[in-house]
């Protein structure tokens, strides 16, 4: 008969399934176990067929799981006679035993080895494969609701209910953008993606040198008749890797506040590509290993002049140099370079009025580069600061290794988006006014504002906003926990 | 030295420590007999697992609510390697303890109205 064979079978299994009970546990008891499940096993057999066995088989296997962890529990625990339970004391009180004279058994310790070995490798497999799937990207850390039951009756503080019903989720690691240009916009939009960006239309040779990246920024849309720009909308193809690079980098070399991502003027590029239009460096440029930082290179005229052989690194040979490359950036030959010169503005449209001090300033001080050559900060690399320039730039070699490489070059994301975000400034009070909170392009940063103005006044100044971008930098990883401004939430 | 615990120290029992002592009360049994009453006891709505019956069993003994027989059974009517147990003195007086502690609740319940008179309410959950 096929289920007596399978009874068989199946009593065989619980034999050696008894083997992780507790050792004192399965001499004393297990021959019973074993017996009692034969039997059980015959029952369910005559009763119900080969479904009444494979129900109690797997009962059985949900009352073994249960009971070896419980016994092995209690297998270590102390016994009576050298419990750690209280045992009244002569005055009343109790008095706790040490466990110092008690120690587990070795199988008992064994079984538990065995056991949490085979819980952690159990949660990293499940874990390892649920967080691979995009729909889980995020994990779960912390939750509260209110009770639906009402079983259960808390005191609760004067918090509202409403601000109970709150879920933390962080995102794993592995998701954390990596360079500047994500990380800036992370911290802005709270997305890795810029939400919506116009892209300029490029003239046919200039689109034909940009074209990989730039396929989907260049597709079909309304001319702007005041800028001639096409501007992509919702229903258009989202613009490429390239234009977005672009555009991102042409945001932070903007001058002017009110353009947090500005887009370039139709029918011109960015000054460094239209200085040096080499096909060759375009097709180099647009490699997509390069990303963002061969994007800044461009746009920083600065650097991409001092990287003379375009490899991303400003080698020894190239900062010895560099006072060569710098005279070599002053068009107006007055002997300095002024911000212009250095590459603020870079692909945007002129200035109406002329570029505010304090955005020249700004510029100069945001980017690395600038701000070690323009020792004095007053917003110009002066003669002197031109022939110092290679001692100034080796100031930069944080690893001292004789080349500046791209991490030491790379602009630090939170104050460039501290930067973008106070360019909402208009008129340079250093506070974000609420008239200044009203146009189009502050309400792409309402969350961001609205977080940062903790004291409700209704306008947020530069400190508020840059502890709001810090914060929102610990919190995905950007900085470390200890970074965390102390006027947080 | 430590005083004895009464019946009231040991409760509420868990409902499989409840049901075997109910099995074990009148009558020796050994595990297969236990898990056959209990299932009679319950309509099969409590499934003891040989885990949970030897677990609870094993607490018993410590506790001395029950404890194994010494008399072994007949060859000829059933294997002798079975183990048979009886219900002490101090596990009568607490499976006392719990129904009358059961039958207390029961009665709030009646008093509330949740509960309607007992045979009828059988009957409707046979149903």
């Amino acid at each position: 008969m096929a289920n007596a064979s399978l009874v068989r079978w199946f009593c065989r299994i619980y034999r050696g399934l008894l083997y992780a009970y507790p050792r004192d546990f399965r001499r004393r008891y297990g021959r019973e176990m074993a017996q009692v499940f034969g039997d059980r096993c015959y029952d369910a057999t005559q009763t119900r067929g080969l479904v009444g066995l494979l129900c109690f088989a797997a009962r059985t296997t949900a009352d073994w799981l249960a009971t070896t962890v419980r016994e092995g529990v209690a297998s270590i625990s102390a016994d009576p006679q050298f419990s750690g339970g209280a045992q009244p004391a002569f005055d009343g009180l109790p008095t706790f035993y040490t466990s110092e004279t008690y120690s587990p058994r070795r199988g008992a310790l064994i079984n538990g080895g065995v056991l949490s070995v085979g819980i952690f490798v159990g949660l990293y497999l499940v874990m390892s494969h649920w967080t691979s799937h995009a729909i889980s990207s995020t994990a779960l850390i912390g939750s509260h609701h209110q009770s639906r039951s009402h079983l259960f009756e808390m005191e609760s503080p004067s918090a509202a209910p409403a601000e109970l019903n709150l879920e933390i989720r962080i995102k794993p690691e592995r998701g954390r953008p990596k360079d500047v240009w994500s990380q800036t916009l992370l911290l802005l939009t709270g997305s890795p993606v810029p939400l919506q960006l116009q892209v300029p239309r490029m003239e046919p040779k200039q689109a034909a040198a940009g074209r990989k990246g730039a396929q989907g920024a260049a597709a079909q849309g309304s001319n702007d008749p005041k800028t001639g720009m096409k501007s992509n909308t919702s229903s258009e193809k989202p613009p490429g890797l390239w234009a977005r690079l672009r555009l991102f980098a042409s945001a932070i070399a903007a001058p002017l506040s009110g353009h947090p991502i500005p887009p370039a003027p139709a029918g011109r590029l960015p000054v460094a590509a239209a200085s040096s239009p080499q096909p060759e460096q375009y097709e180099e440029w647009d490699d997509p290993k390069g990303g963002f930082p061969a994007m800044y290179f461009r746009v920083i005229l600065v650097l991409g002049a001092l990287d003379a052989d375009h490899d991303g690194i400003i080698s020894s040979s190239e900062i010895a140099n560099a006072s060569a490359v710098l005279r070599g950036l002053d068009r107006n030959h007055d002997g300095k370079l002024t911000p212009d010169e250095c590459g603020q503005g870079t692909g945007d449209a002129p200035v109406k009025g002329g570029v505010p001090e304090r955005a020249r300033l700004e510029f100069m001080r945001l980017h690395p580069v600038l701000a070690a050559l323009d020792a004095d900060h007053n917003g110009e690399i002066s003669a002197s600061e031109i022939q110092n320039a290679p001692a100034a730039l080796k100031a930069l070699d944080k690893n001292g290794d004789g080349t500046l490489t791209q991490d030491e070059v790379l602009p630090d994301p939170v104050a460039i988006a501290v930067g973008l975000v106070m360019r909402l400034d208009e008129n340079g009070d250093g506070k974000i006014s609420r008239d200044e909170r009203s146009g189009e392009l502050a309400r792409r940063y309402r969350d961001l504002l609205d977080a940062a103005d903790q004291n409700k006044t209704g306008f947020v100044t530069e400190q508020e906003v840059a502890n709001e971008i810090r914060r929102r930098a610990v919190l995905t990883g950007i900085l470390p926990q200890d970074q965390m401004p102390k006027t947080s939430h | 030295m430590p005083k004895a615990p009464t019946p009231q120290d040991l409760l509420p029992l868990t409902p499989p420590v409840f049901h075997i002592l109910l099995a074990l009360s009148g009558e020796e049994r050994h595990g297969y007999g236990i898990m056959q009453e209990v299932a009679r006891q319950t309509d099969d709505a409590l499934d003891l697992g040989p885990g949970t019956l030897y677990g609870c069993l094993k607490r018993m003994l410590a506790a001395g609510l029950v404890e194994e027989s010494e008399e072994r059974p007949d060859p000829a009517l059933d294997d002798e390697r079975r183990r048979y147990y009886r219900m002490t003195s101090l596990g009568e007086r607490v499976v006392r303890a719990e129904a009358q502690r059961l039958a207390s609740a029961v009665s709030v319940a009646r008093a509330k109205r949740l509960l309607g008179p007992g045979k009828a309410l059988v009957a409707e959950g046979k149903s």
